[in-house]
């Protein structure tokens, strides 16, 4: 039961593939649509048969069924986003929809495991089809986005192996567990060390975020959307299944360090960007900062770590909806004067960007609000502070983007069509619903991963 | 009821999202409905007050996010005024646009009326939680306001005010936050907090915080530097609202918030706050005398007549403390009037440089009147309402200290000499430019707009009464809460939807 939304996702990825060698590429794109559709229904039906399958291989508890869920809604998105894209930039559509269906298994299977290999297995899967998504443009930018990528992946990868290692030496097994965790032997905290450095590398979390900016800006715009979103949704989440390590004392200043850093280094280097999709990188690994507040206190941040992944899903993927829709003409002067040019597109990239500076009435306000709160409530005063004065910078460079937008007059220029509307009202939708109605959510999430 | 007042404009807002840009007429009309019918449902509050209450009234609450985070507005005395004074400068502020504005019609009036809200919003607000989110989601309606329709150096000027009210907001959010989650009941209610016996470093800590941003916003002197050019860049309607009603949310945090909350640091802090508020009366009235530009000109006086505000407000006497909320309504009303003067003077001779300027009081005898009465009512001129307060800050600072009565008394005497000079260059004396004599005469809604704040100038300055009445036991019981004369018990904050 547990393994259906798994196997409708990559059964349906096998019948694109087919049908896209066979039959063109319009089926690629169907069988996808449908494979993703149809395995976030399965994943709701998933939730009355809760438990462990596959001898304990598989695990679909609240927090793995509510972080599939996500990530198939994002995806899905990520799809309505690619669907105008692809045309305009030459990219075969059958790859992106086949190669994003698979690299989207890969993540599920990451959410929805405690066990190491299993895991390793997902974080794989997901990694190799990122390569192949990062360079999909095969322009140079593209490619050297793609190599990059793979290059340092495979090292995080191999801190992966060896964390895998040492954590079976110390506790004879490979399913994620607290006694491991307690431990105190060396050989345990090896572990724990390199595990939790893999994920953070995923998740990109000072200093394993090197990859992150170039990536981002040769990578494919909708692609891109997808690696910040789901790929950090599905690290986080292994994270927070490894939190027993991450409390450790012996971590908990790395991690708090790492937090600490990402927010003040990602924010003061991404005033100096003229590139949106490097600002956005940039955005994205202060962002992991955040959240990482969150790891730090353990199993109990669970509930708003998720909250803050889905809040940062819907307002990434509504502004990268809006970058798709600029055709790859990624510099802050190619949005000058964009209000007058495309009014709606303008409006809604304005709209996420404001939302990820947090500002009220937005979803981003409120999933700050709530981060540092549990942050602060833990005791961790000193870094709420630097968090909340991180913001103020990030305010300074997602409002230049509006005042490009907005305030500085516009150059000739064509009017862009939006890839899709649809994606950003989703987006738009759910920014407000979570910023202004988030009750039904916070209360199902507390109830069930507290 | 409250709500409505609150969020019709914003309901307005999002209406007019769907309006063709090219119906700018159907869309200025629709505006002015719009933001003035919160003034209607804010004058029928006003008939249905009962002041001789001292809490909030007319509370609506609803459950909300949870943990302790409900939605809960209302309105004591004191807000009351200032929602009436929000929903009344609002609907001036959108008529005096309909000439001043020729480009991007549609989003200026939607930004008009998001901002409306977010005022509005900020008086009602009855929780900290609240209160935060309409302070900051009013940022950005203001950074747009600013930014595309404001003058020459409009982006240097919109992101130096977001800048500026972010560095005190975001600190006083951690404040929220830590009182919050260290509330027994994690309840942000403010009658509930009044009851916390914080400890002292906590208090000082919190206090820094909450003092910062609302220091800021006033502005204090040294924080003020962000209001000359925010006045000067923004469109009239823009500094008007600013001026009106934003610099108020400062005052208003103050008394609402930061002093009651914490009244061990404010206690400690006292004699600084107090030399700041001297300074920035002292400070604003001499950069005042040295402006060319008549609206930066009067957005120094305003640092120096919030100056006075403020003194009245810490000083702590009753009278001061009256004055002090009684000048707020009067600044909002005579420094809204100067700004729209001046931007009307501006739409007929486009420069606002008073060298340039002179004898315009013969081709515009209508707005030289206005603009006399305006600066009297500006300097304290007995009669009209800015006599009334002035007289009671010095009066309230004269029992308290000599000294600071004195300096406040100086503000004053300082303010008629750079305002009636300001008179004098721009309506007196030959008319510079023979062009100027062919001016357009005032319209008949131009007149429309400064006839009822004349009126109010007038009924303010002879009968304070009906106005002082209303929120004199708010105030008192603010500032006994403020003077711990007792301890408040905590009312508990139900969560029953109404």
């Amino acid at each position: 039961m547990g393994l259906i939304p798994l196997a409708i996702l990559v059964g349906f990825a096998v019948l694109a593939i087919i049908f896209d060698l066979f039959l063109g590429r319009w089926w690629a794109k169907l069988f996808s649509y449908l494979g993703v559709a149809l395995a976030t229904g399965a994943e709701v039906l998933v939730w009355s048969h809760r438990g462990k399958f596959l001898s304990d291989l598989l695990l679909q508890d609240p927090v793995g069924i509510f972080s599939a869920a996500l990530i198939l809604i994002f995806t899905f998105m990520v799809f309505l986003t690619a669907d105008g894209y692809d045309l305009k930039a030459g990219i075969r559509e059958g790859e992106l929809y086949i190669l994003l269906a698979l690299s989207t298994a890969g993540a599920l299977v990451m959410v929805t495991t405690r066990h190491l290999l299993v895991a390793f297995l997902g974080m794989e899967i997901l990694s190799v089809a990122n390569y192949a998504l990062a360079g999909l443009r095969r322009d140079s930018l593209s490619k050297e986005a793609s190599v990059k990528y793979a290059l340092l992946g495979v090292f995080a990868s191999s801190f992966f192996v060896l964390g895998m290692a040492f954590y079976y030496r110390a506790g004879g097994n490979l399913y994620i567990d607290s006694r491991v965790a307690a431990n105190p032997s060396p050989l345990a905290l090896g572990a724990g060390l390199l595990l939790v450095s893999a994920l953070m590398f995923k998740a990109s979390l000072f200093p394993f975020h090197f990859w992150t900016p170039d990536v981002y800006q040769g990578s494919p715009s909708p692609v891109t959307g997808y690696f910040s979103v789901v790929t950090k949704i599905a690290a986080f989440v292994l994270l927070l299944r490894l939190s027993d390590f991450v409390i450790r004392p012996e971590f908990r200043w790395f991690l708090a360090a790492s937090a600490v850093l990402s927010m003040i280094y990602a924010n003061f280097v991404a005033l100096k960007q003229t590139d949106i999709k490097r600002l956005m990188a940039y955005s994205s690994i202060s962002h992991a900062g955040y959240m990482a507040l969150a790891l730090l206190l353990g199993k109990g941040g669970g509930w708003v770590l998720l909250f803050y992944l889905a809040v940062y899903g819907f307002m990434n993927l509504g502004a990268f909806a809006v970058i798709s829709s600029m055709a790859e003409r990624n510099s802050l002067e190619d949005y000058r004067g964009l209000s007058r040019l495309n009014p709606p597109l303008a409006a809604f990239l304005a709209f996420f960007l404001i939302s990820l500076a947090g500002f009220p009435p937005t979803a981003g306000f409120l999933g700050k609000f709530l981060l540092f709160s549990e942050a602060g409530g833990a005791g961790y005063w000193a870094l709420v502070v630097v968090a909340v004065l991180a913001t103020l910078v990030s305010v300074y460079y997602y409002l230049r983007v509006v005042l490009y937008m907005f305030m500085k007059e516009g150059q000739e220029g064509g009017f862009y069509f939006p890839t899709s509307i649809l994606s950003m009202f989703i987006s738009l939708f759910f920014v407000l619903e979570l910023g202004i109605f988030p009750y039904t959510l916070l209360a199902f999430l507390k109830v069930f991963v507290g | 009821m409250i709500s409505a007042l609150i969020f019709l404009p914003a309901a307005a807002a999002i209406f007019l999202l769907f309006i063709p840009e090219e119906r700018a007429r159907f869309i200025k009309g629709f505006s002015l409905v719009f933001s003035s019918l919160p003034l209607f449902l804010g004058l029928w509050l006003l008939l249905r007050f009962d002041p001789t209450y001292p809490l909030p009234q007319f509370v609506e609450r609803a459950r909300w996010i949870g943990s302790g985070l409900f939605y809960h507005v209302g309105a004591d005395g004191i807000s009351l005024m200032l929602l009436l004074l929000t929903s009344f400068l609002s609907p001036l502020a959108v008529a005096s646009s309909f000439n001043y504005i020729k480009e991007r019609q549609k989003e200026y009036y939607i930004m008009l009326l998001l901002l409306q809200t977010g005022m509005a919003g900020v008086f009602a607000a009855q929780n900290l939680f609240l209160f935060y989110i309409f302070w900051e989601a009013m940022l950005i309606p203001m950074y747009f306001l600013i930014g595309i329709w404001g003058g020459e150096r409009k982006l240097y000027a919109t992101v130096k005010f977001v800048l500026y009210t972010m560095v005190g907001s975001l600190l006083m959010l951690v404040g929220i936050i830590y009182l919050w989650k260290t509330s027994p009941d994690h309840s942000l209610y403010f009658y509930n907090l009044y009851s916390l016996s914080i400890p002292p470093g906590t208090q000082i800590l919190l206090f820094l915080a909450f003092a910062l941003a609302f220091a800021i916003k006033v502005p204090l002197f040294p924080f003020h530097t962000w209001l000359p050019d925010a006045h000067t860049e923004a469109p009239t309607a823009g500094s008007v609202l600013l001026a009106g009603v934003l610099l108020k949310m400062g005052g208003y945090g103050f008394l609402r918030l930061a002093m009651p909350l914490f009244p061990y640091a404010f206690r400690l802090f006292l004699p600084y706050l107090v030399v700041l508020a001297i300074v920035s009366i002292i400070y604003g009235a001499a950069m005042a005398f040295v402006q060319e530009d008549a609206k930066r000109l009067v957005a120094y006086s305003s640092v120096s007549h919030l100056g006075v505000v403020m003194l009245g407000i810490f000083l702590l006497s009753f009278k001061s403390y009256m004055g002090g909320i009684y000048q707020m309504l009067n600044h909002g009303l005579s420094t809204g009037a100067l700004f729209l003067l001046i931007g009307m003077l501006y739409e007929r001779t486009h420069t606002r440089d008073m060298g340039k300027l002179g004898g315009l009081a013969k081709p515009l005898p209508a707005l030289a009147a206005f603009l006399s009465v305006t600066v009297f009512s500006s300097i304290g001129l007995p009669g009209l309402n800015g006599f009334v307060g002035e007289f009671l800050v010095f009066l309230g600072s004269f029992q308290v200290s000599k000294t600071a009565g004195a300096f406040a008394a100086l503000g004053v005497v300082l303010s008629a000499v750079y305002l009636l000079w300001m008179y004098r260059r721009v309506m007196q004396g030959p008319v510079k430019n023979p062009a100027y004599m062919d001016l357009p005469k005032m319209n008949l809604r131009e007149i429309l707009i400064m006839a009822p704040i004349v009126v109010l100038f007038f009924w303010m300055g002879i009968y304070p009464k009906f106005f002082m009445g209303k929120f004199e036991k708010s105030a008192r019981f603010m500032m006994e809460i403020t003077q711990q004369k007792y301890k408040i018990v905590s009312i508990v904050e139900q969560g029953g939807a109404k």
